[in-house]
Protein backbone atom coordinates (compact mmCIF):
# COMPACT_ATOMS: atom_id res chain seq x y z
CA UNK A 1 0.00 0.00 0.00
CA UNK A 2 1.33 3.41 -1.04
CA UNK A 3 0.13 6.18 1.25
CA UNK A 4 0.49 9.95 0.88
CA UNK A 5 -0.46 11.93 3.97
CA UNK A 6 -0.85 15.73 4.08
CA UNK A 7 1.59 16.14 1.24
CA UNK A 8 2.40 19.56 -0.16
CA UNK A 9 4.39 19.97 -3.36
CA UNK A 10 6.05 23.21 -4.43
CA UNK A 11 8.67 24.29 -6.90
CA UNK A 12 10.70 27.51 -6.98
CA UNK A 13 8.67 28.81 -4.03
CA UNK A 14 5.32 28.24 -5.78
CA UNK A 15 2.89 25.75 -4.28
CA UNK A 16 1.41 23.37 -6.85
CA UNK A 17 -0.55 20.91 -4.71
CA UNK A 18 -1.47 20.88 -1.04
CA UNK A 19 -3.40 18.70 1.35
CA UNK A 20 -2.77 15.60 -0.73
CA UNK A 21 -4.07 12.50 1.04
CA UNK A 22 -4.11 9.40 -1.12
CA UNK A 23 -3.95 5.64 -0.76
CA UNK A 24 -3.03 3.24 -3.53
CA UNK A 25 -3.42 -0.46 -2.77
CA UNK A 26 -3.09 -3.36 -5.19
CA UNK A 27 -5.15 -2.83 -8.35
CA UNK A 28 -5.53 -0.16 -10.99
CA UNK A 29 -5.92 3.51 -10.09
CA UNK A 30 -6.68 6.44 -12.36
CA UNK A 31 -5.43 9.98 -11.94
CA UNK A 32 -7.32 12.52 -14.04
CA UNK A 33 -7.48 16.28 -14.12
CA UNK A 34 -7.30 19.30 -16.42
CA UNK A 35 -4.06 20.29 -18.16
CA UNK A 36 -1.55 21.90 -15.85
CA UNK A 37 -3.38 20.83 -12.68
CA UNK A 38 -0.37 18.94 -11.32
CA UNK A 39 -0.92 15.28 -12.27
CA UNK A 40 2.65 14.79 -13.51
CA UNK A 41 3.94 16.76 -10.55
CA UNK A 42 2.19 14.30 -8.24
CA UNK A 43 3.69 11.33 -10.09
CA UNK A 44 7.20 12.81 -9.89
CA UNK A 45 6.77 13.76 -6.24
CA UNK A 46 6.19 10.11 -5.37
CA UNK A 47 9.63 9.41 -6.93
CA UNK A 48 11.16 12.40 -5.07
CA UNK A 49 12.11 14.41 -8.13
CA UNK A 50 14.71 16.91 -6.84
CA UNK A 51 12.93 19.67 -8.77
CA UNK A 52 10.18 19.72 -6.14
CA UNK A 53 10.05 20.70 -2.49
CA UNK A 54 7.89 18.11 -0.79
CA UNK A 55 6.54 18.14 2.74
CA UNK A 56 4.22 15.70 4.48
CA UNK A 57 4.51 11.93 4.72
CA UNK A 58 4.80 9.14 2.19
CA UNK A 59 4.86 5.48 3.09
CA UNK A 60 5.12 2.29 1.06
CA UNK A 61 4.06 -0.82 3.01
CA UNK A 62 6.16 -0.54 6.18
CA UNK A 63 8.78 1.79 4.76
CA UNK A 64 8.70 5.53 5.29
CA UNK A 65 9.74 7.07 1.96
CA UNK A 66 10.39 10.65 3.05
CA UNK A 67 14.13 10.28 3.60
CA UNK A 68 14.72 7.95 0.67
CA UNK A 69 16.38 9.15 -2.54
CA UNK A 70 14.82 8.50 -5.94
CA UNK A 71 16.98 5.46 -6.67
CA UNK A 72 16.15 3.95 -3.26
CA UNK A 73 12.42 4.30 -3.94
CA UNK A 74 12.97 2.65 -7.32
CA UNK A 75 14.82 -0.21 -5.65
CA UNK A 76 11.87 -0.68 -3.32
CA UNK A 77 9.84 -1.51 -6.43
CA UNK A 78 8.30 1.84 -7.40
CA UNK A 79 8.51 2.64 -11.12
CA UNK A 80 7.65 5.82 -12.99
CA UNK A 81 6.98 5.80 -16.70
CA UNK A 82 7.73 9.30 -18.04
CA UNK A 83 5.41 11.35 -20.16
CA UNK A 84 8.37 12.58 -22.20
CA UNK A 85 11.50 10.62 -21.28
CA UNK A 86 14.86 12.35 -21.67
CA UNK A 87 17.17 11.12 -24.43
CA UNK A 88 20.63 9.82 -23.51
CA UNK A 89 23.05 9.70 -26.42
CA UNK A 90 25.65 6.95 -26.23
CA UNK A 91 23.55 4.66 -24.03
CA UNK A 92 21.59 1.85 -25.64
CA UNK A 93 18.08 0.81 -24.65
CA UNK A 94 19.29 -2.54 -23.34
CA UNK A 95 22.26 -1.03 -21.50
CA UNK A 96 19.83 0.87 -19.28
CA UNK A 97 18.00 -2.36 -18.46
CA UNK A 98 21.27 -4.16 -17.83
CA UNK A 99 22.44 -1.50 -15.39
CA UNK A 100 19.04 -1.09 -13.74
CA UNK A 101 18.87 -4.83 -13.12
CA UNK A 102 22.48 -4.82 -11.93
CA UNK A 103 23.27 -7.78 -14.15
CA UNK A 104 27.03 -7.30 -14.30
CA UNK A 105 28.40 -10.06 -16.48
CA UNK A 106 26.14 -12.86 -15.34
CA UNK A 107 24.97 -15.52 -17.73
CA UNK A 108 21.38 -14.33 -17.35
CA UNK A 109 22.15 -11.40 -19.62
CA UNK A 110 21.31 -13.40 -22.74
CA UNK A 111 17.98 -14.48 -21.24
CA UNK A 112 17.15 -10.88 -20.39
CA UNK A 113 18.26 -9.71 -23.82
CA UNK A 114 16.03 -12.28 -25.48
CA UNK A 115 13.17 -11.18 -23.20
CA UNK A 116 13.80 -7.56 -24.21
CA UNK A 117 13.84 -8.42 -27.90
CA UNK A 118 10.63 -10.43 -27.52
CA UNK A 119 8.83 -7.48 -25.93
CA UNK A 120 10.18 -5.08 -28.57
CA UNK A 121 8.83 -7.40 -31.26
CA UNK A 122 5.43 -7.68 -29.60
CA UNK A 123 5.24 -3.89 -29.54
CA UNK A 124 6.26 -3.64 -33.23
CA UNK A 125 9.46 -1.79 -32.52
CA UNK A 126 12.12 -2.02 -35.24
CA UNK A 127 14.70 -4.81 -35.22
CA UNK A 128 17.85 -3.89 -33.31
CA UNK A 129 15.86 -1.80 -30.82
CA UNK A 130 18.07 -3.06 -27.97
CA UNK A 131 21.08 -1.34 -29.55
CA UNK A 132 19.36 1.95 -30.36
CA UNK A 133 20.30 4.96 -28.26
CA UNK A 134 17.89 5.62 -25.39
CA UNK A 135 15.06 7.93 -26.53
CA UNK A 136 17.29 9.42 -29.26
CA UNK A 137 15.63 10.01 -32.64
CA UNK A 138 12.64 8.01 -31.44
CA UNK A 139 9.03 9.04 -32.07
CA UNK A 140 6.72 9.84 -29.15
CA UNK A 141 5.06 6.46 -29.57
CA UNK A 142 8.36 4.57 -29.65
CA UNK A 143 9.46 6.27 -26.44
CA UNK A 144 6.22 5.22 -24.75
CA UNK A 145 6.65 1.64 -25.89
CA UNK A 146 10.20 1.71 -24.58
CA UNK A 147 8.96 2.86 -21.19
CA UNK A 148 6.54 -0.05 -21.22
CA UNK A 149 9.38 -2.49 -21.98
CA UNK A 150 11.36 -1.06 -19.05
CA UNK A 151 8.36 -1.52 -16.77
CA UNK A 152 7.87 -5.11 -17.79
CA UNK A 153 11.56 -5.98 -17.57
CA UNK A 154 12.03 -4.37 -14.14
CA UNK A 155 8.74 -5.86 -12.90
CA UNK A 156 8.00 -3.28 -10.16
CA UNK A 157 5.33 -3.65 -7.47
CA UNK A 158 4.06 -0.13 -8.06
CA UNK A 159 3.96 1.27 -11.60
CA UNK A 160 3.07 4.92 -12.12
CA UNK A 161 2.37 5.60 -15.78
CA UNK A 162 2.27 9.25 -16.77
CA UNK A 163 0.10 9.48 -19.89
CA UNK A 164 1.29 6.15 -21.31
CA UNK A 165 -1.07 6.55 -24.28
CA UNK A 166 0.08 9.89 -25.69
CA UNK A 167 1.71 9.55 -29.08
CA UNK A 168 0.40 6.02 -29.61
CA UNK A 169 -1.66 5.04 -32.64
CA UNK A 170 -4.80 2.87 -32.37
CA UNK A 171 -2.92 -0.42 -32.76
CA UNK A 172 -0.35 0.65 -30.22
CA UNK A 173 -3.09 1.64 -27.74
CA UNK A 174 -4.57 -1.85 -28.08
CA UNK A 175 -1.12 -3.30 -27.54
CA UNK A 176 -0.62 -1.07 -24.46
CA UNK A 177 -3.93 -2.26 -23.00
CA UNK A 178 -2.91 -5.86 -23.66
CA UNK A 179 0.49 -5.37 -22.00
CA UNK A 180 -1.04 -3.64 -18.97
CA UNK A 181 -3.65 -6.38 -18.61
CA UNK A 182 -0.86 -8.94 -18.76
CA UNK A 183 1.17 -7.02 -16.17
CA UNK A 184 -1.79 -6.53 -13.82
CA UNK A 185 -2.15 -9.17 -11.11
CA UNK A 186 -3.35 -9.21 -7.54
CA UNK A 187 -0.06 -7.95 -6.12
CA UNK A 188 0.55 -5.04 -8.47
CA UNK A 189 -0.40 -1.45 -7.96
CA UNK A 190 -0.82 0.39 -11.27
CA UNK A 191 -1.43 4.12 -11.24
CA UNK A 192 -2.39 5.55 -14.63
CA UNK A 193 -2.41 9.26 -15.42
CA UNK A 194 -4.49 9.69 -18.56
CA UNK A 195 -7.10 11.67 -20.46
CA UNK A 196 -7.71 9.00 -23.03
CA UNK A 197 -11.23 7.60 -23.07
CA UNK A 198 -10.42 4.23 -24.55
CA UNK A 199 -7.74 3.54 -21.99
CA UNK A 200 -9.89 4.70 -19.09
CA UNK A 201 -12.79 2.56 -20.28
CA UNK A 202 -10.60 -0.52 -20.70
CA UNK A 203 -9.97 -1.06 -17.01
CA UNK A 204 -12.04 -1.09 -13.90
CA UNK A 205 -10.11 1.03 -11.42
CA UNK A 206 -10.05 0.59 -7.65
CA UNK A 207 -9.92 4.36 -7.18
CA UNK A 208 -10.09 7.53 -9.23
CA UNK A 209 -8.18 10.63 -8.16
CA UNK A 210 -9.09 13.99 -9.61
CA UNK A 211 -6.32 16.56 -9.48
CA UNK A 212 -7.77 20.07 -9.72
CA UNK A 213 -7.72 23.42 -8.00
CA UNK A 214 -4.41 22.81 -6.25
CA UNK A 215 -5.42 19.64 -4.47
CA UNK A 216 -6.60 16.06 -4.99
CA UNK A 217 -9.86 14.20 -4.46
CA UNK A 218 -9.78 10.42 -4.34
CA UNK A 219 -12.87 8.26 -4.65
CA UNK A 220 -13.82 4.65 -5.15
CA UNK A 221 -16.88 5.78 -7.12
CA UNK A 222 -15.70 4.97 -10.61
CA UNK A 223 -18.67 6.71 -12.21
CA UNK A 224 -16.51 9.83 -11.81
CA UNK A 225 -14.63 8.70 -14.91
CA UNK A 226 -17.79 8.66 -17.03
CA UNK A 227 -18.85 12.02 -15.60
CA UNK A 228 -15.47 13.61 -16.31
CA UNK A 229 -15.35 12.19 -19.83
CA UNK A 230 -18.83 13.64 -20.49
CA UNK A 231 -18.75 16.97 -18.65
CA UNK A 232 -15.10 17.79 -18.06
CA UNK A 233 -13.67 19.05 -14.78
CA UNK A 234 -15.88 22.10 -14.13
CA UNK A 235 -17.51 20.50 -11.08
CA UNK A 236 -14.09 20.10 -9.48
CA UNK A 237 -12.98 23.70 -9.98
CA UNK B 1 52.96 -13.80 -36.86
CA UNK B 2 53.18 -10.86 -34.47
CA UNK B 3 56.15 -8.66 -33.66
CA UNK B 4 57.22 -9.07 -30.05
CA UNK B 5 58.94 -6.51 -27.86
CA UNK B 6 61.45 -7.40 -25.18
CA UNK B 7 59.58 -6.36 -22.06
CA UNK B 8 62.15 -7.23 -19.38
CA UNK B 9 65.77 -7.56 -20.44
CA UNK B 10 66.79 -9.22 -17.22
CA UNK B 11 64.98 -10.54 -14.24
CA UNK B 12 66.42 -9.04 -11.02
CA UNK B 13 66.25 -12.35 -9.13
CA UNK B 14 67.26 -14.96 -11.63
CA UNK B 15 69.24 -12.91 -14.08
CA UNK B 16 67.40 -14.74 -16.84
CA UNK B 17 63.77 -14.09 -17.79
CA UNK B 18 63.57 -12.65 -21.20
CA UNK B 19 59.90 -11.88 -21.39
CA UNK B 20 58.37 -10.77 -24.64
CA UNK B 21 55.09 -8.99 -25.24
CA UNK B 22 53.14 -9.04 -28.42
CA UNK B 23 52.83 -5.53 -29.80
CA UNK B 24 51.13 -6.16 -33.12
CA UNK B 25 52.24 -6.25 -36.74
CA UNK B 26 54.65 -3.32 -36.69
CA UNK B 27 56.79 -1.74 -33.97
CA UNK B 28 58.19 1.73 -34.56
CA UNK B 29 60.86 3.22 -32.31
CA UNK B 30 63.69 5.68 -32.68
CA UNK B 31 66.01 2.98 -34.01
CA UNK B 32 63.81 1.75 -36.79
CA UNK B 33 60.81 -0.25 -37.81
CA UNK B 34 60.30 -3.92 -37.20
CA UNK B 35 57.49 -5.55 -39.02
CA UNK B 36 56.18 -9.00 -39.60
CA UNK B 37 58.33 -10.44 -42.35
CA UNK B 38 55.36 -12.26 -43.78
CA UNK B 39 53.15 -9.19 -43.83
CA UNK B 40 53.30 -8.42 -47.53
CA UNK B 41 51.00 -5.41 -47.31
CA UNK B 42 53.54 -3.49 -45.20
CA UNK B 43 56.76 -2.29 -46.79
CA UNK B 44 59.41 -0.39 -44.82
CA UNK B 45 62.12 1.88 -46.06
CA UNK B 46 64.08 5.03 -45.17
CA UNK B 47 62.64 7.92 -47.18
CA UNK B 48 65.16 10.47 -48.43
CA UNK B 49 65.08 13.65 -46.37
CA UNK B 50 65.30 15.91 -49.43
CA UNK B 51 62.10 14.28 -50.77
CA UNK B 52 60.04 14.27 -47.60
CA UNK B 53 61.74 16.63 -45.14
CA UNK B 54 59.38 19.52 -45.90
CA UNK B 55 56.49 17.53 -44.46
CA UNK B 56 58.20 17.31 -41.10
CA UNK B 57 57.97 20.91 -39.93
CA UNK B 58 57.01 20.87 -36.25
CA UNK B 59 53.90 22.56 -34.91
CA UNK B 60 53.65 21.38 -31.32
CA UNK B 61 53.63 23.61 -28.25
CA UNK B 62 57.01 22.47 -26.91
CA UNK B 63 59.01 23.83 -29.79
CA UNK B 64 62.46 23.26 -28.29
CA UNK B 65 63.12 19.85 -29.79
CA UNK B 66 64.98 20.08 -33.05
CA UNK B 67 64.65 17.39 -35.61
CA UNK B 68 67.95 17.92 -37.37
CA UNK B 69 68.05 15.91 -40.51
CA UNK B 70 67.28 12.50 -39.14
CA UNK B 71 65.84 10.49 -41.94
CA UNK B 72 62.26 9.56 -41.17
CA UNK B 73 61.17 5.98 -40.92
CA UNK B 74 58.98 4.99 -43.82
CA UNK B 75 56.05 2.65 -43.95
CA UNK B 76 54.11 1.92 -47.10
CA UNK B 77 50.70 0.35 -46.74
CA UNK B 78 48.74 -1.20 -49.53
CA UNK B 79 45.64 -3.33 -49.70
CA UNK B 80 43.31 -3.44 -52.67
CA UNK B 81 40.69 -5.58 -50.99
CA UNK B 82 37.46 -3.77 -50.14
CA UNK B 83 37.63 -5.22 -46.63
CA UNK B 84 40.65 -3.99 -44.71
CA UNK B 85 42.29 -6.35 -42.25
CA UNK B 86 43.68 -4.34 -39.34
CA UNK B 87 47.39 -3.56 -39.25
CA UNK B 88 48.53 -3.02 -35.67
CA UNK B 89 51.27 -0.45 -35.13
CA UNK B 90 52.95 0.17 -31.79
CA UNK B 91 54.92 3.42 -31.40
CA UNK B 92 57.56 2.77 -28.78
CA UNK B 93 59.81 5.15 -26.87
CA UNK B 94 62.88 3.17 -25.79
CA UNK B 95 65.04 4.13 -22.81
CA UNK B 96 68.54 5.30 -23.63
CA UNK B 97 67.61 6.00 -27.21
CA UNK B 98 68.82 9.56 -26.76
CA UNK B 99 66.19 10.88 -29.11
CA UNK B 100 63.15 12.85 -28.11
CA UNK B 101 61.52 12.69 -31.48
CA UNK B 102 60.48 9.82 -33.70
CA UNK B 103 59.72 10.95 -37.27
CA UNK B 104 57.58 8.50 -39.24
CA UNK B 105 56.33 8.70 -42.80
CA UNK B 106 53.33 6.53 -43.65
CA UNK B 107 52.11 6.29 -47.21
CA UNK B 108 48.87 4.65 -48.29
CA UNK B 109 49.15 3.60 -51.93
CA UNK B 110 46.49 4.65 -54.50
CA UNK B 111 43.08 3.02 -54.09
CA UNK B 112 44.19 1.05 -51.04
CA UNK B 113 41.87 0.41 -48.12
CA UNK B 114 43.78 0.42 -44.82
CA UNK B 115 42.73 -0.05 -41.22
CA UNK B 116 45.49 1.04 -38.85
CA UNK B 117 45.28 0.27 -35.14
CA UNK B 118 47.77 2.51 -33.34
CA UNK B 119 49.08 2.03 -29.83
CA UNK B 120 51.68 3.97 -27.83
CA UNK B 121 54.25 2.61 -25.39
CA UNK B 122 56.66 4.74 -23.36
CA UNK B 123 59.70 3.38 -21.61
CA UNK B 124 61.34 6.79 -21.65
CA UNK B 125 60.47 10.40 -20.79
CA UNK B 126 59.49 13.19 -23.17
CA UNK B 127 58.62 11.74 -26.53
CA UNK B 128 57.32 13.42 -29.63
CA UNK B 129 55.83 11.29 -32.34
CA UNK B 130 55.81 13.17 -35.59
CA UNK B 131 53.78 11.13 -38.02
CA UNK B 132 53.17 12.14 -41.61
CA UNK B 133 50.41 10.29 -43.40
CA UNK B 134 50.10 10.63 -47.14
CA UNK B 135 46.90 9.26 -48.61
CA UNK B 136 47.32 8.76 -52.32
CA UNK B 137 44.54 9.06 -54.89
CA UNK B 138 41.34 7.20 -54.05
CA UNK B 139 42.74 5.57 -50.93
CA UNK B 140 40.97 5.10 -47.60
CA UNK B 141 42.74 5.21 -44.25
CA UNK B 142 40.88 4.31 -41.11
CA UNK B 143 42.94 4.96 -37.95
CA UNK B 144 41.89 3.65 -34.57
CA UNK B 145 44.26 5.35 -32.16
CA UNK B 146 44.56 4.31 -28.56
CA UNK B 147 46.63 6.78 -26.51
CA UNK B 148 46.33 4.95 -23.22
CA UNK B 149 50.08 4.94 -22.94
CA UNK B 150 51.52 1.76 -21.50
CA UNK B 151 55.06 1.27 -20.22
CA UNK B 152 57.07 2.68 -17.37
CA UNK B 153 56.77 6.37 -18.28
CA UNK B 154 53.65 8.32 -19.02
CA UNK B 155 54.95 11.78 -18.38
CA UNK B 156 54.87 13.64 -21.66
CA UNK B 157 53.43 12.56 -24.94
CA UNK B 158 53.16 14.69 -28.03
CA UNK B 159 51.63 13.22 -31.13
CA UNK B 160 51.74 15.40 -34.19
CA UNK B 161 49.86 14.00 -37.14
CA UNK B 162 50.32 15.70 -40.46
CA UNK B 163 48.04 14.34 -43.11
CA UNK B 164 48.06 15.01 -46.83
CA UNK B 165 44.93 13.84 -48.60
CA UNK B 166 45.28 13.45 -52.35
CA UNK B 167 42.15 13.67 -54.56
CA UNK B 168 39.41 11.18 -53.81
CA UNK B 169 40.94 9.94 -50.57
CA UNK B 170 39.03 9.22 -47.35
CA UNK B 171 40.36 9.60 -43.83
CA UNK B 172 38.62 8.39 -40.67
CA UNK B 173 40.31 8.79 -37.29
CA UNK B 174 38.93 7.60 -33.96
CA UNK B 175 41.07 8.49 -30.96
CA UNK B 176 40.58 7.38 -27.38
CA UNK B 177 42.71 8.53 -24.49
CA UNK B 178 42.32 8.20 -20.75
CA UNK B 179 45.43 7.97 -18.67
CA UNK B 180 48.46 10.02 -19.65
CA UNK B 181 49.78 12.86 -17.48
CA UNK B 182 50.33 15.20 -20.36
CA UNK B 183 49.22 14.95 -23.95
CA UNK B 184 49.25 17.07 -27.02
CA UNK B 185 47.25 15.39 -29.76
CA UNK B 186 47.60 17.49 -32.89
CA UNK B 187 46.09 16.96 -36.33
CA UNK B 188 46.96 19.00 -39.41
CA UNK B 189 45.09 17.98 -42.55
CA UNK B 190 45.57 19.24 -46.10
CA UNK B 191 42.55 18.25 -48.16
CA UNK B 192 43.29 18.57 -51.86
CA UNK B 193 40.11 17.69 -53.77
CA UNK B 194 37.01 15.47 -53.43
CA UNK B 195 38.21 14.20 -50.07
CA UNK B 196 36.41 13.02 -46.94
CA UNK B 197 37.89 13.76 -43.50
CA UNK B 198 36.35 12.55 -40.26
CA UNK B 199 38.10 13.01 -36.91
CA UNK B 200 36.49 11.75 -33.71
CA UNK B 201 38.43 12.36 -30.49
CA UNK B 202 37.38 11.15 -27.02
CA UNK B 203 39.45 12.27 -24.01
CA UNK B 204 38.76 11.20 -20.43
CA UNK B 205 40.97 13.28 -18.12
CA UNK B 206 41.46 12.90 -14.37
CA UNK B 207 43.68 14.01 -11.46
CA UNK B 208 45.86 16.97 -12.46
CA UNK B 209 46.46 15.67 -15.98
CA UNK B 210 46.53 17.98 -18.92
CA UNK B 211 45.40 17.33 -22.49
CA UNK B 212 45.61 19.69 -25.44
CA UNK B 213 44.03 18.96 -28.79
CA UNK B 214 44.46 20.86 -32.03
CA UNK B 215 42.66 20.09 -35.25
CA UNK B 216 43.55 22.09 -38.31
CA UNK B 217 41.71 21.25 -41.49
CA UNK B 218 42.75 23.10 -44.62
CA UNK B 219 40.26 22.79 -47.48
CA UNK B 220 42.47 23.50 -50.47
CA UNK B 221 40.56 22.20 -53.49
CA UNK B 222 36.94 21.72 -54.46
CA UNK B 223 34.32 19.41 -52.94
CA UNK B 224 36.11 18.38 -49.77
CA UNK B 225 34.04 17.40 -46.76
CA UNK B 226 35.28 17.39 -43.18
CA UNK B 227 33.76 16.54 -39.84
CA UNK B 228 35.54 17.08 -36.53
CA UNK B 229 33.88 15.88 -33.32
CA UNK B 230 36.04 16.17 -30.19
CA UNK B 231 34.73 15.45 -26.71
CA UNK B 232 36.35 15.64 -23.31
CA UNK B 233 35.37 14.68 -19.78
CA UNK B 234 37.34 16.48 -17.08
CA UNK B 235 37.43 15.53 -13.41
CA UNK B 236 39.45 16.53 -10.31
CA UNK B 237 41.92 19.30 -11.25
CA UNK B 238 42.50 18.30 -14.84
CA UNK B 239 42.83 20.62 -17.80
CA UNK B 240 41.67 20.37 -21.39
CA UNK B 241 42.14 22.79 -24.24
CA UNK B 242 40.83 22.52 -27.77
CA UNK B 243 41.73 24.63 -30.71
CA UNK B 244 39.79 23.82 -33.86
CA UNK B 245 40.99 25.55 -36.97
CA UNK B 246 39.04 25.35 -40.18
CA UNK B 247 40.25 27.00 -43.35
CA UNK B 248 38.30 27.04 -46.58
CA UNK B 249 40.37 28.61 -49.31
CA UNK B 250 39.00 30.75 -52.12
CA UNK B 251 39.30 27.88 -54.59
CA UNK B 252 37.66 25.34 -52.26
CA UNK B 253 34.09 25.66 -53.54
CA UNK B 254 31.65 22.95 -52.56
CA UNK B 255 33.26 22.45 -49.15
CA UNK B 256 31.11 20.80 -46.50
CA UNK B 257 32.77 21.44 -43.15
CA UNK B 258 31.57 20.73 -39.62
CA UNK B 259 33.41 21.36 -36.37
CA UNK B 260 32.09 20.33 -32.97
CA UNK B 261 33.66 20.29 -29.52
CA UNK B 262 31.64 19.16 -26.49
CA UNK B 263 33.05 19.10 -22.98
CA UNK B 264 31.63 17.56 -19.85
CA UNK B 265 32.94 19.10 -16.65
CA UNK B 266 32.28 16.73 -13.75
CA UNK B 267 33.44 19.25 -11.13
CA UNK B 268 34.10 22.96 -11.28
CA UNK B 269 37.74 22.59 -10.25
CA UNK B 270 38.73 21.58 -13.78
CA UNK B 271 39.74 23.95 -16.55
CA UNK B 272 38.32 23.73 -20.05
CA UNK B 273 39.19 26.11 -22.84
CA UNK B 274 37.69 25.70 -26.28
CA UNK B 275 38.38 27.88 -29.27
CA UNK B 276 37.01 27.39 -32.77
CA UNK B 277 38.72 29.43 -35.49
CA UNK B 278 37.14 29.57 -38.90
CA UNK B 279 38.69 31.23 -41.92
CA UNK B 280 36.22 31.00 -44.77
CA UNK B 281 37.26 32.57 -48.06
CA UNK B 282 34.51 31.41 -50.39
CA UNK B 283 30.71 31.54 -50.34
CA UNK B 284 29.79 28.28 -52.02
CA UNK B 285 30.05 26.09 -48.93
CA UNK B 286 28.14 24.52 -46.05
CA UNK B 287 29.82 25.06 -42.70
CA UNK B 288 28.75 24.59 -39.08
CA UNK B 289 30.53 24.81 -35.76
CA UNK B 290 29.63 24.50 -32.10
CA UNK B 291 31.50 24.29 -28.82
CA UNK B 292 29.92 23.61 -25.45
CA UNK B 293 31.03 23.13 -21.86
CA UNK B 294 28.43 21.58 -19.57
CA UNK B 295 28.01 19.59 -16.40
CA UNK B 296 26.04 16.37 -15.84
CA UNK B 297 22.47 16.74 -17.13
CA UNK B 298 20.15 16.65 -14.10
CA UNK B 299 17.23 15.27 -16.13
CA UNK B 300 19.34 12.36 -17.37
CA UNK B 301 20.62 11.71 -13.86
CA UNK B 302 17.06 11.67 -12.54
CA UNK B 303 15.93 9.28 -15.27
CA UNK B 304 18.65 6.79 -14.28
CA UNK B 305 17.80 7.29 -10.59
CA UNK B 306 14.17 6.38 -11.29
CA UNK B 307 15.45 3.09 -12.66
CA UNK B 308 17.16 2.28 -9.36
CA UNK B 309 20.69 3.33 -10.34
CA UNK B 310 22.40 5.33 -7.58
CA UNK B 311 23.87 8.72 -8.38
CA UNK B 312 27.54 7.65 -8.42
CA UNK B 313 26.90 4.82 -10.87
CA UNK B 314 24.55 7.01 -12.87
CA UNK B 315 27.23 9.71 -13.25
CA UNK B 316 29.74 7.10 -14.38
CA UNK B 317 27.27 5.75 -16.93
CA UNK B 318 26.48 9.23 -18.23
CA UNK B 319 30.19 9.96 -18.60
CA UNK B 320 30.66 6.78 -20.56
CA UNK B 321 27.61 7.54 -22.67
CA UNK B 322 28.90 11.04 -23.38
CA UNK B 323 32.19 9.64 -24.66
CA UNK B 324 30.41 6.90 -26.65
CA UNK B 325 27.93 9.22 -28.29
Amino acid sequence: MLILQDVTIATEGKEILNNVNLEFGPGIHFIVGPNGAGKSTLAHAIMSNPKYDITGGMKYNDTQLDELATWERAQLGIFLSFQNPTPIEGMSNFRLIKEAMNMGTTSSIMDKLNGFRGLAKELNLPEGWDKKELNVQASGGEKKKNELIQMKMLDPSVAILDEPDSGLDVDAINSLIEQLSDFNNKDKTIIIVSHYEKLLKSFEPSTVTVVANGTTTQTTDISVVTKVLADGFKDFA
Amino acid sequence: MDIKRLANAMDADTGLAQEYQTVGDVQIDSDGIRNDYYLSKVKTWRPRWQDYGHLFKQRNMVGDVTMGEDRPLGLELSNKSTKAKPTKVCYTANPGGGKNLIPVYIEVTPFSNILLEEDFHNDADVKIHKIVYVLREGSTLNIKRNINVSGTHNTVQIIESDIVQHPGSNLYITTKSNKQNYLQDLYFVEALQDTVTDIQGRYDIKDDNSVHVVTDIDHIGTNCSSNVDVRSVTDDKSKFTFSGNLTVRKEAEGADAHLKNRNLQLVDTTTVITEPKLDICTKEIACTHGCTVSSIDEEQLYLLNTRGIDSNNAKQLLTEAFLNG
